[in-house]
C-alpha cells in the first residue's frame, strides 16, 4: 500500500496565527496560484523548450510568478525555498521580492521573509547570483535590502578569491552597485593605501563598508584577504599577495603562471594576452582546477585534444549524468552510481509502494530542445529509477513497448502511444500507475483519456499520476494526458515531494500551508537563529566549490 | 534558371516506391502517415545542414551558398522569415544547389510587403509556405515580379481574421502557438523519410525526403507553416478541437473487463492501420504527368501536372528522390461533393 506521511509541524504560533487569518480572497485564489506557480518552479529553466522560445518561457514564468506574491508574498518566498524549484525559479523570485515592498499581512513576518532571501542567495550558484545582482542594478533596484544582500553575500564569501579572478567585472558591477560609485572610489583610494597608512577616517570606512559584512569569526585573519580581493575587483593590482590573484596578473606575462587560475580565466586571459598559444594548451594548465561540472562537459573536447580529465560521477546528479551518458555512453560506473543516486533519493520522499508501475513516454518529443538536447528524458530516467526504488517490485514499460530497466538509456524515438502501456499495467497489477510524460499524445490523441475513463467505468481504482519533466509555456503549466489525471512538473527527482505539497493545498489550505513553511522552517530558522549563518551557509557551499577545484586530476 | 520542357508521367506508387506506412498519429483535425523506407540516400542535404548560406542581392531573388561537399535540394516553396530589418522572401519552387558552389534564383517571391531591406549572408531558420499559397506560388514559378504573392498572402491573412496585407509575417505571429503545438504534436519516427499528411480525414499532402535526416530538417516547416496552417483554416471554419481531443475511435461505455478493453485498443490499432493503408491504397494508382524545369546535377527538378496534386517532384533517373505534393484546392473543395452521400428520406 501507499504510506503517505508528513513531517510533524514545527512552525511557531505566531505563524499559525497568520495563517489563520488569511482573508477570503486569498483562500479562494491561492491553491491555483500555488499550483500554476509549482508546475512552472519545479521545470522552468527560461531555455527554449522543445516548443516554446526563451522569450516566451521569461513571459509565461514571469506570469505565475506574479500571481503568487500578488496573493500573498510570505507564501511565495516559502515557495521558492523548497527542493526542487530550479535556481532560475529562485532568481525570478529573489529578485521579484526585492523589487517590491514588504507586506504586514502576509503569513511571514519580514524578519523571517528576509532570512528565506538571504537562504535562497546563499542556494544559488555564484554565477547566477551575480547575474541577479547584475539584473537589479540593470532596473535600478538600490533598496536598503538589496545593498546589504549584495555586500553579505559578496564579501562574507569564503570563496571570494576565487570568485575575484572568476568574476571580476560582475562584482565590480555588484560591488558598486551597493556602495555607489563616490564610495566605490573612495574605497578604491583607501584600499591601494598600506593599512599602516590609513588615518582614523580610512580605518572607519573601511570597517562600515567591508568590515561588518565580514565573518566576525575569523575577522582578523579574514579582512586582509576580503580587503585584497575588493582591492584586485576595483580594478587595481598592486600590492597582491593571495596566490590566485597574484596568478591572474602574472599569466598576463606568462601564460604557464596561470596554472591556479580556472579554466575560463586562463582561457580569457589567452586569448587577450597570448593569443598565439591554443585552447588545447589552456586546457592542459588549467586541468586541475576544472570544477566538476566543466569535466564532465569537457571529456569530449578533452578526448580531442588528447586530455586526460577524469571526473567522478558521485559528484553530479542523476539528471546530469544520463545527459552526459547520452553523449558520451553509459559505462558501468556511473550506472552503479545512477541506482545509488535513485535509492539514496527514495529513501528521502514520503511515499512507499509494494509494486508500483512506470510508464515512460519514449517518444521523440522527450528529446528536448537542441539547447538542452536530452533533458526531458534524462528527467524522465532519473525519476524512473527514483519511483522503482521506492517500491519492492517495479514494473517498467514504454510507450512503444520496449524494455526500460532501471538505470539504463532509452532512446527517445518514434510516436507517443500510452494507451496500451496503461493497459498493460493495470494488468500487471500494480498498485499505482506513475506516467513519465510531457504530455503529448498522438497515436492517437486522445486515447489515454478514454482508457483512463473505461477504467473507471470497469471499476478499476488504481490511482494514476502524471509527472512531466518539461516547461509548455503556451499551457502555462504542464500538459496532462487526461483531465482526470493530476499532472505535476519535475525538474528532478526530488521535485516529486512538490506534488504531494501541491495536492495538499488544493485539498486543505491551512494544512498545506502549514505543511509548506514546514518544509522551509530551516532556511527560516537558521539564519534568524545565528546571525552569520548566512556566512555559515557561504562556509558550506563554498567548501563545496573548493572541493570541486581540488578534486582529482590526472 | 532555364525552363525545358519535357514530358513524362509516372504513378504516386513511383513516388511512393520503397516506403511503407508507418502507424498513423491523429490530433485534431490533422493527421499524418509517416513513409519508413531503409533507403537514405546522404548525397542529399537540406539548406539547413549548416554548410549552406543564404541571402538575397535584391528584391525577388534567393541566393544560397553551398559550401558542403553534398548536393543542397531546397525544398519547394522554402521560405525565409528572418529576425532583421530585411524582406523575408520564399522560393515559388524547388531548387537543387551543387556542391561547394553558389546559385541565385531570381524567381523568389517577396512575403513581406512594407518591409525592405536584403537579408545578409547567413544561416537562418527555413519556412515551407502555408498550403493555401503553395499552388499559386508554384503556378507563377516563371515569373519574376518579386510581389506577385502578395494578393494571396493578403487574402490568406484577411480569411485567418489577421491583418489583409502582403505580410505572411502578420499569420506566423499571430498562430505561433498553435503552429507550434503541431510540432510537437507529430513525431518522426526511425527510419521515416516521407509522410502522407491528412485534414478533416482528407489527404492534403504527399511529401517525400532523400533521407531520414533531410526528412527531420523539413519535417517541423512542412507541418508547422504548409499544412498545419491548413489545419487552422480548418478550425476556424469547424470549431476548434477539444483541449484533450477525441481519440478517433472512441471506446464504447459498455467495456466490462481488461481483458475486453486490451482487445479493443488493439482493435482500433489494426483499424487505424488499414485506414492507413487504405488511404494510400486508393492514391497508388493516380497519374501524375511531369514536366522538366531544370536538369542539374544528374538530377531533375519536374513540375506535376494532375487534377488532384500540385507540386514537384525531383528526380535521379527514373527514382524519386524528393518530393512535396499539395493536393490542388480545387480538388479539395470538390472532394466534398465526391463524399457526399446521395439523398435519402
Amino acid at each position: 500500500m501507499m504510506d503517505l506521511t508528513l513531517n510533524k509541524s514545527a512552525i511557531t504560533p505566531a505563524q499559525q496565527e497568520r495563517i489563520a487569518r488569511l482573508s477570503k480572497d486569498q483562500r479562494e485564489l491561492l491553491p491555483l496560484a500555488f499550483g500554476g506557480f509549482l508546475d512552472t518552479a519545479a521545470t522552468a529553466t527560461a531555455r527554449a523548450s522543445y516548443y516554446n522560445t526563451r522569450a516566451e518561457q521569461d513571459a509565461a514564468i514571469q506570469a505565475v510568478h506574479n500571481d503568487l506574491i500578488a496573493v500573498d508574498r510570505g507564501v511565495y518566498a516559502a515557495s521558492l525555498a523548497l527542493p526542487g524549484v530550479t535556481d532560475h525559479s529562485r532568481q525570478t523570485g529573489i529578485a521579484g521580492l526585492l523589487r517590491s515592498q514588504v507586506s504586514q499581512d502576509s503569513v511571514l513576518d519580514a524578519a523571517s521573509e528576509s532570512a528565506i532571501v538571504y537562504g535562497l542567495t546563499n542556494m544559488l550558484p555564484p554565477q547566477r547570483m551575480l547575474k541577479m545582482f547584475a539584473a537589479l542594478r540593470r532596473d535600478r533596484v538600490n533598496n536598503a535590502r538589496v545593498r546589504k544582500l549584495i555586500l553579505n553575500c559578496v564579501l562574507g564569501a569564503k570563496n571570494l578569491e576565487l570568485w575575484a579572478v572568476k568574476y571580476r567585472r560582475k562584482l565590480a558591477s555588484a560591488l558598486t552597485h551597493a556602495w555607489g560609485r563616490r564610495t566605490a572610489s573612495i574605497l578604491q583610494t583607501i584600499l591601494a593605501k598600506p593599512a599602516i597608512d590609513r588615518d582614523q577616517k580610512d580605518r572607519k570606512i573601511v570597517a562600515r563598508c567591508i568590515g561588518r559584512f565580514v565573518d566576525q569569526r575569523n575577522v582578523d585573519s579574514w579582512m586582509d584577504t576580503v580587503e585584497q580581493c575588493v582591492h584586485f575587483i576595483l580594478g587595481d593590482e598592486s600590492n597582491l599577495t593571495l596566490a590566485r590573484l597574484v596568478a591572474y596578473r602574472d599569466a598576463k606575462v606568462r601564460l604557464e603562471n596561470g596554472r591556479k587560475l580556472p579554466l575560463e580565466t586562463l582561457e580569457g586571459l589567452r586569448s587577450r594576452f597570448h593569443r598565439d598559444r591554443s585552447s588545447a594548451e589552456v586546457l592542459d594548465l588549467a586541468k586541475s582546477q576544472l570544477t566538476s561540472g566543466q569535466k564532465i562537459a569537457l571529456q569530449r573536447k578533452a578526448i580531442e585534444a588528447d586530455v586526460k580529465i577524469e571526473f567522478d560521477p558521485s559528484q553530479y546528479d542523476a539528471v546530469r549524468l544520463y545527459i552526459y551518458a547520452y553523449e558520451m555512453g553509459l559505462s558501468e560506473e556511473i550506472r552503479e552510481e545512477l541506482i545509488r543516486k535513485a535509492e539514496k533519493t527514495a529513501d528521502r520522499l514520503p511515499v512507499r509502494f509494494d509494486r508500483v508501475g512506470i510508464l515512460l513516454d519514449a517518444s521523440a518529443s522527450m528529446q528536448g530542445h537542441q539547447t538542452q538536447a536530452y533533458r526531458p528524458m534524462a528527467i524522465a530516467l532519473a525519476l524512473r529509477d527514483t519511483m522503482a526504488k521506492t517500491a519492492t517490485e517495479a514494473v517498467i514499460v514504454t510507450s512503444d513497448g520496449r524494455d526500460a530497466p532501471v538505470a539504463s538509456l532509452v532512446e527517445p524515438v518514434g510516436h507517443t502511444s500510452m494507451a496500451s502501456a496503461l493497459i498493460k499495467l493495470i494488468k500487471a497489477d500494480v498498485e499505482v500507475v506513475i506516467v513519465l510524460t510531457d504530455g503529448y499524445e498522438n497515436a492517437p490523441a486522445g486515447q489515454f483519456a478514454d482508457v483512463v475513463n473505461a477504467l473507471d467505468r470497469i471499476g478499476v481504482d488504481v490511482p494514476i499520476h502524471q509527472f512531466s519533466p518539461v516547461f509548455a509555456a503556451e499551457a502555462r503549466g504542464i500538459r496532462t494526458l487526461s483531465d482526470s489525471v493530476p499532472g505535476l512538473p519535475v525538474s528532478k527527482p526530488e521535485s516529486i515531494g512538490l506534488g504531494v505539497l501541491k495536492a495538499l493545498i488544493e485539498s486543505d489550505l491551512q494544512r498545506g500551508i502549514a505543511a509548506l513553511l514546514n518544509m522551509v522552517q530551516p532556511v527560516i530558522a537558521g539564519r534568524l537563529n545565528d546571525g552569520r549563518s548566512a556566512a555559515v551557509a557561504h562556509i558550506n557551499r563554498d567548501a563545496e566549490r573548493i572541493e570541486e577545484v581540488t578534486h582529482g586530476i590526472s | 534558371m532555364v525552363f525545358r520542357k519535357r514530358k513524362s508521367t509516372i504513378e504516386v506508387s513511383d513516388v511512393l516506391f520503397g516506403c511503407a506506412p508507418g502507424q498513423i498519429q491523429s490530433v485534431g483535425y490533422m493527421q499524418v502517415i509517416p513513409l519508413i523506407s531503409e533507403i537514405s540516400d546522404d548525397r542529399f542535404v537540406s539548406p539547413i545542414n549548416g554548410e549552406t548560406r543564404v541571402q538575397t542581392s535584391n528584391y525577388g531573388s534567393l541566393g544560397f551558398q553551398n559550401r558542403g561537399d553534398s548536393v543542397v535540394i531546397i525544398p519547394c516553396n522554402a521560405g525565409y522569415v528572418v529576425k532583421h530589418a530585411a524582406q523575408d522572401h520564399a522560393m515559388a519552387h524547388a531548387g537543387v544547389v551543387g556542391s561547394s558552389t553558389a546559385r541565385t534564383y531570381d524567381t523568389a517571391m517577396c512575403v513581406q510587403q512594407s518591409q525592405g531591406g536584403l537579408i545578409r549572408e547567413g544561416e537562418y531558420q527555413m519556412s515551407i509556405l502555408p498550403y493555401a499559397l503553395r499552388e499559386r506560388a508554384i503556378d507563377k514559378r516563371t515569373e519574376r515580379q518579386y510581389n506577385r504573392l502578395w494578393d494571396a498572402i493578403s487574402l490568406f491573412n484577411k480569411e485567418l481574421g489577421v491583418r489583409a496585407e502582403g505580410n505572411l509575417v502578420a499569420f506566423l505571429d499571430r498562430f505561433k502557438d498553435e503552429l507550434d503545438q503541431f510540432v510537437a504534436e507529430f513525431e518522426c519516427v526511425p527510419q521515416q523519410i516521407g509522410a502522407i499528411i491528412l485534414v478533416d480525414d482528407q489527404v492534403v499532402g504527399i511529401e517525400r525526403a532523400p533521407s531520414h535526416q533531410y526528412w527531420l530538417d523539413v519535417w517541423p516547416s512542412l507541418i508547422r507553416e504548409c499544412y498545419g496552417s491548413l489545419a487552422i483554416q480548418v478550425a476556424q471554419r469547424k470549431g476548434q478541437p477539444t483541449q484533450t481531443p477525441a481519440s478517433r475511435y472512441p471506446i464504447p461505455d459498455d467495456v466490462e473487463s481488461l481483458d475486453e478493453l486490451e482487445s479493443l485498443i488493439a482493435d482500433i490499432a489494426s483499424q487505424e492501420d488499414q485506414r492507413a493503408r487504405e488511404t494510400v491504397r486508393i492514391l497508388m494508382d493516380d497519374r501524375l504527368e511531369l514536366t522538366v524545369d531544370e536538369k542539374t546535377c544528374e538530377l531533375s527538378i519536374e513540375t506535376i501536372k494532375s487534377d488532384r496534386f500540385s507540386g514537384q517532384v525531383i528526380r535521379d533517373g527514373d527514382r524519386v528522390v524528393y518530393a512535396s505534393m499539395p493536393i490542388r484546392k480545387r480538388w479539395l473543395s470538390e472532394n466534398v461533393w465526391r463524399r457526399a452521400q446521395p439523398f435519402e428520406i
